[in-house]
């Protein structure tokens, strides 16, 4: 994979990579292609793919009572920064 | 003390041989003169007001260890990460909830690669993790720190978290067994997540017994991952550990076994098949379609990162985390706020993930690898109707140094031999890693595969099979000789 679509792929999930890590990673990255050569060997003509490990069929529902809720104070202990009880970030309209 | 088992160490506190503070002292001693060669934890926690005195459960009053992906209420949890570098968590992770509430010591959080991607522990920032027997070497990773202070003699147990080999690698590496249960057993709230679909705990111990006594503390329905309320398992491993057992059907792969070359292991896993023979098991060779076989790191690293991919949306550093700002720029706020979030090895797994979901390849990559997992889940089930374990030495390649290429190298070697624990993940499987030999200084080991909620079978096997080493690494650690006897 080139450089340039290593940064496609990054710029879609909104990360921005320097020049020197692009350069440290590109070997590691363009593995995907071998990856995708290993996969392609196995034949899958009318499988059906599996998103866990078996199948996860039932949905599960508990009582509509309040459960471990985290105080204001709490939910905004880890924010940069903080304002009247909101988390302030920069304007961005 | 540095040697002992849970049980042992719960044996000494009922009687009164030691005290939980005495052992507390013992272990954060042994820690703060072992860390700083080991760089095993990321936090050492040395203000611990320890007052359990009811010694029932056997974890009571023993230290512990924890990875440091798992949330720990007030207690900083950095994932070894930049972005979580000052992160204070205000809740508690289930595991951690229900291990306090078991009375452990903990006594550390422990080094691993960032979020858990890596295989090595060198992808941190707080740097690798030593591996306890050369500290040239690796530990292997993710959880590399928690391997480390198991082997090294700091706490009998950690916990790591599986997401493709990432307690058993390790553990291999380091001369202690390591254990990832059935995905489902352990809930994973308050575990961060890396790959949803298998992203499992487990756990490191001295013995089979302490990680089915750790098990049983930690297992069990929670709501807050509710995928845990599909393990039809009661959660009591230790109280059914059992090693008179009826004999089993134990299979060993052609095709993994013929991407073996180094002698010395195939002889030795010649021994450990006469001697699961000689406990009255059927011993039998079964194939696996290479193809198979060599597909699944390729699935995982699709899968994984993928998974990861989806996971970044909550890398914002606006609620929590380190954040860069840049004026009036909302998007190149949050682009550079993960450019300082991610080290380079967790980009390029990001930049996989990104690609195998890009809706220009996401048919052949990412829908293309969950119908190859779903293959390597029926081949498995169809072995598991016949058979009840699959057992496999550790690794072909001895324990590398920081730039040992683990990863780069697709060889059927690398991928057959040195990756074949990652199955475990891809069909939700529980598998054990034993140690069992020393070559040149270095363990090695062997695993053992069940299928889905045989956590009790496998446990049962594994604790009978541990019967009659009378090679324990942990025992004979020349670390162990070299270092530990200085701390007094």
């Amino acid at each position: 994979m080139k450089k340039a679509e290593i940064r496609k792929y990054l710029d879609t999930i909104n990360i921005n990579i320097d020049d020197e890590e692009l350069n440290e990673i590109q070997h590691s990255v363009e593995q995907i292609d071998q990856y995708l050569d290993l996969i392609n060997h196995v034949n899958t003509d009318g499988v059906e793919g599996m998103s866990f490990p078996f199948a996860l069929t039932t949905n599960f529902l508990r009582e509509d009572v309040v459960d471990d809720m985290l105080s204001q104070e709490e939910a905004l202990a880890n924010a940069n920064e903080v304002e009247a009880g909101y988390v302030k970030y920069i304007k961005v309209v | 003390m540095h040697k002992k088992t849970i049980e042992e160490l719960n044996h000494d506190l009922k009687n009164n041989i030691v005290t939980p503070q005495a052992l507390y002292q013992s272990s954060l001693k042994q820690l703060q003169t072992l860390n700083p060669i080991l760089n095993a934890a990321n936090l050492v926690i040395d203000d611990l007001d320890v007052t359990v005195d009811d010694f029932t459960n056997p974890l009571a009053g023993v230290p512990g260890a924890i990875k440091d992906n798992v949330i720990t209420q007030n207690i900083f949890t950095t994932s070894s990460s930049y972005f979580l570098r000052n992160f204070n968590p205000q809740y508690d992770s289930t595991i951690n909830h229900r291990l306090q509430k078991a009375g452990i010591s903990l006594i550390a959080k422990t080094n691993l690669d960032e979020f858990g991607m890596g295989s090595k522990n060198t992808n941190s920032i707080f740097g690798r993790s030593k591996n306890p027997y050369d500290i040239t070497r690796i530990t292997g990773g993710s959880s590399g720190g928690s391997a480390a202070i198991v082997s090294a003699g700091i706490t009998p147990y950690a916990i790591g978290s599986d997401t493709g080999d990432s307690v058993r690698r390790p553990a291999l590496h380091c001369g202690v067994y390591g254990y990832k249960p059935s995905y489902t057993t352990i809930s994973r709230y308050g575990l961060m997540p890396y790959g949803n679909s298998l992203d499992q705990a487990g756990i490191m111990a001295r013995s089979v017994a302490d990680i089915a006594i750790v098990l049983e503390n930690i297992a069990g329905h929670d709501h807050r991952d509710p995928c845990t309320l599909l393990n039809p398992n009661p959660h009591d491993y230790y109280q059914k550990l059992e090693k008179d057992i009826k004999p089993l059907k134990i299979a060993y792969v052609k095709e993994i076994m013929d991407t073996f070359d180094n002698k010395l292991i195939l002889k030795q896993f010649d021994d450990v098949k006469a001697y699961l023979e000689s406990l009255n098991h059927e011993v039998s060779v079964i194939n696996v379609d290479t193809d198979v076989l060599k597909s699944v790191k390729a699935v995982y690293q699709i899968i994984a990162n993928s998974e990861m991919t989806s996971n970044v949306a909550a890398f914002t550093g606006i609620p929590y985390g380190e954040r860069v700002t840049v004026d009036h720029d909302f998007d190149e706020s949050i682009r550079e706020t993960r450019r300082l979030a991610f080290q380079a090895c967790s980009k390029a797994r990001l930049a996989i993930g990104a690609k195998a979901l890009h809706h220009e390849n996401k048919e052949g990559c990412y829908l293309k690898a969950k119908k190859v997992r779903a293959v390597v889940i029926k081949t498995f089930e169809k072995i598991f109707d016949e058979y009840d374990v699959i057992v496999a030495p550790g690794f072909n390649s001895p324990t590398g140094h920081e730039d040992t290429d683990l990863g780069d190298s697709l060889l059927d070697k690398n991928l057959i031999a040195d990756d074949n624990l990652v199955i475990a993940n891809l069909i939700g499987a529980p598998s054990i890693v034993i140690p069992t030999h020393l070559n040149d200084h270095l363990p090695y080991g062997i695993s053992m595969l069940s299928k889905p909620f045989n956590d009790q079978m496998l446990l049962n096997l594994a604790y009978q099979f541990e019967q009659h080493l009378d090679n324990n690494p942990y025992g004979i650690l020349s670390f162990y000789n070299k270092y530990v006897k200085e701390v007094k």
